[in-house]
């Protein structure tokens, strides 16, 4: 009977109870719910599922097969984790957000339809918007409306492309696309989600302003949703190389010179998804199974690093790189457990990183501009996730920040569950390899590789030292293209402010002529109504506009 | 400013030399370290170099949040 429950079930259970039961019992289901959605996901057979018709329209919302399984076991994985991290939350938005978008996730990966996906993909984005929002200040609630707008603006590309594809006889599977026509008006929409710039500045802008359990759910789903949905779509496309590649050195650059620790994380959350969505670019066999296998292990290493980074504004209040420091005595389980994901991150030997990292840049070996760029962008990603934020964070300071709150057990545990999964698919490798959508033939344990690695990050350590004299504890934020939104968000709000006034005021003469011209009109006020339509179009234009802050 | 320019230059033109001729990261021992040391200073210096050309802003003041 489990084998046609959908993986998402228990996720959208767990989100209607947790809006009506009381917080001792609320925060134990999500944990309880990732658990199930695991053994779900892990246990489904292969094939299309159950065929519904709507509308006459054929839905199948469970279709397993090794791509779409891969993406729903380390989904369902990092949704307990998360639940464990989340423990001592009680807000009821947070925990309703979170099983939402969790199944939002599922559901995704395993829609067989472009409906049931375009559904999916939408239900991601608005709960996205509640855990963004769920920050709890001001700005986290207009970061949030930010992502909603950009990602309706995607979702709406999506939306166009899925309907024209179906309307010129394209087929209901969710299924390989041209890039020209419909696919690309679907292709934009998966670039809106994987955070390719210039369409990125919602990620650094809305991740950090999360609550730190929020922020942990919010970094595995919608960019990794984007990569199994181009993996899936636009496989081998050559643009997409390119694309990836420009994302992992714009994010390795930028947050270099980031404060903002989850900021930081954020661009390079766009680097590593880089790699992914050069992967799948390449579209061979073992680069496809190198952008699964980093997204499986990304999953669980930035989720790592965003909740010991959450730990970390937890304890002590403070976001800022310049504002921490000195806290290797006072949080020492954090700081080891940021390390297994810092060198994990960095593709150190031994963590799951080095291994997904590896079949990328292996896949990558026939292109050698393409590998070039590619380890480039590794030394940058050891550089700001491996020495400058924990020697900042955890290292000496001239004022060290203070712990005012304790780590909670159930912080340091999923940390601990994380940890033991990077090492874990590190040194067990067909682990991992056995969850790839084709056989993976590649020994990342050779000697010569292991030296390699090992001498690319001990050279960017050298530089660090040198490099570590010009950082400066600045409270600042890095702005990359939000400059240029910001100007010309600025730009296109002056004129359509004018323009619409303009034009308010002239709906407002016509309609006092038309009113005055009446001879049995009773005398009255006349009705704001040209003035009410154009302010509504003007709002709605100035919120898109107004993307800048 | 000018110094760090023209080593980020200097850097960002070997590299592409590099990589024009085709010549492979693992080309020699040590080839990796080179990378590393030299692939860390063009992105640290070239990070700084964005953040002197005003990509950078004063960081707000921190909020209270609604939580409990």
């Amino acid at each position: 009977m489990t084998d046609e429950l959908h993986p998402a079930a228990p996720l959208l259970v767990a989100a209607l109870l947790a809006a009506v039961t009381p917080p001792a019992l609320r925060r134990l289901l999500l944990p309880a719910a990732g658990t199930a959605a695991l053994a779900l996901a892990w246990s489904a057979p292969e094939g299309g599922g159950a065929v519904v018709t709507l509308m006459g329209q054929p839905l199948s919302p469970l279709r397993v097969d090794a791509l779409g399984r891969a993406f729903a076991i380390v989904f369902a994985i990092v949704t307990a984790l998360g639940g464990v991290y989340a423990l001592d939350v009680e807000r009821r938005r947070f925990h309703v957000g979170a099983a939402v978008a969790a199944a939002a996730g599922q559901a995704i990966v395993l829609a067989g339809d472009w409906i049931t996906f375009y559904l999916a993909w939408e239900t991601l984005a608005v709960a996205s918007f509640v855990l963004v929002a769920d920050g709890g200040t001001a700005r986290a609630r207009a970061a949030g409306v930010r992502y909603l707008l950009v990602h309706a603006a995607g979702g709406a590309c999506l939306l166009a492309g899925v309907v024209w594809h179906r309307a010129t006889g394209g087929e209901a599977v969710v299924s390989a696309l041209e890039p020209a026509g419909p696919g690309m008006l679907v292709l934009l929409g998966f670039l809106v989600n994987a955070a390719v710039p210039p369409l990125h500045a919602w990620l650094t802008d809305a991740y950090p302003e999360s609550a730190p359990a929020g922020g942990v759910l919010l970094s595995a789903f919608a960019t990794k949703a984007a990569v199994y949905a181009l993996a899936r779509v636009f496989a081998g496309t050559d643009l997409l190389v390119w694309a990836g590649v420009m994302m992992a050195l714009w994010g390795v650059v930028f947050a270099f010179l980031e404060d903002d620790v989850r900021r930081l994380l954020g661009y390079h959350i766009v680097s590593q998804v880089g790699y992914m969505v050069a992967g799948v670019g390449l579209g061979t066999s073992l680069a496809l199974s190198g952008a699964v296998a980093h997204a499986f292990s990304h999953i669980l290493y930035k989720g790592l690093l965003f909740m010991a980074t959450g730990a970390l504004i937890h304890a002590t209040g403070r976001r800022r790189l310049s504002q921490l420091g000195g806290l290797a005595g006072a949080v020492p389980a954090t700081l080891v457990f940021y390390m297994v994901g810092a060198l994990s991150i960095s593709g150190a030997p031994l963590l799951n990183g080095f291994v997904s990292k590896s079949l990328v840049l292996a896949a990558a070996h026939g292109r050698p501009t393409v590998e070039w760029l590619l380890t480039l962008a590794s030394v940058g990603t050891f550089l700001s996730v491996g020495l400058k934020l924990p020697v900042l964070a955890f290292g000496a300071a001239p004022t060290a920040a203070a712990v005012v709150r304790r780590v909670p057990a159930g912080m340091l545990g999923a940390m601990a569950g994380a940890s033991v999964l990077c090492v874990l698919f590190g040194v067990a490798p067909s682990l991992l390899y056995a969850l790839m959508p084709a056989p993976v033939d590649y020994a990342p344990y050779t000697a010569g590789h292991v030296v390699e690695t090992l001498e690319l990050l001990a050279g960017t350590a050298i530089a660090f030292l040198v490099l570590r004299r010009t950082l400066t504890r600045k409270a600042t934020v890095t702005l990359d293209l939000d400059r240029v939104y910001i100007a010309v968000g600025g730009w296109v709000r002056r004129r359509v402010a004018v323009a619409a006034s303009q034009a308010a005021r002239a709906a407002e003469l016509l309609v006092e002529t038309a009113v005055s011209d009446m001879p049995l009109a009773p005398p009255r006020a006349s009705p704001p109504v040209g003035y009410a339509i154009l302010l509504t179009l003007a709002a709605v234009a100035l919120l898109i506009a107004a993307r800048g802050r | 400013m000018r110094q760090l320019s023209v080593l980020v230059g200097a850097v960002a033109a070997l590299v592409a030399a590099a990589m024009i001729l085709g010549v492979e990261t693992h080309a020699f021992p040590g080839a990796d370290a080179l990378v590393g040391v030299l692939g860390a200073l063009a992105i640290g210096y070239a990070a700084k170099t964005l953040g002197a050309l005003g990509l950078t802003r004063p960081a707000p003041p921190p909020e209270p949040d609604d939580h409990d």
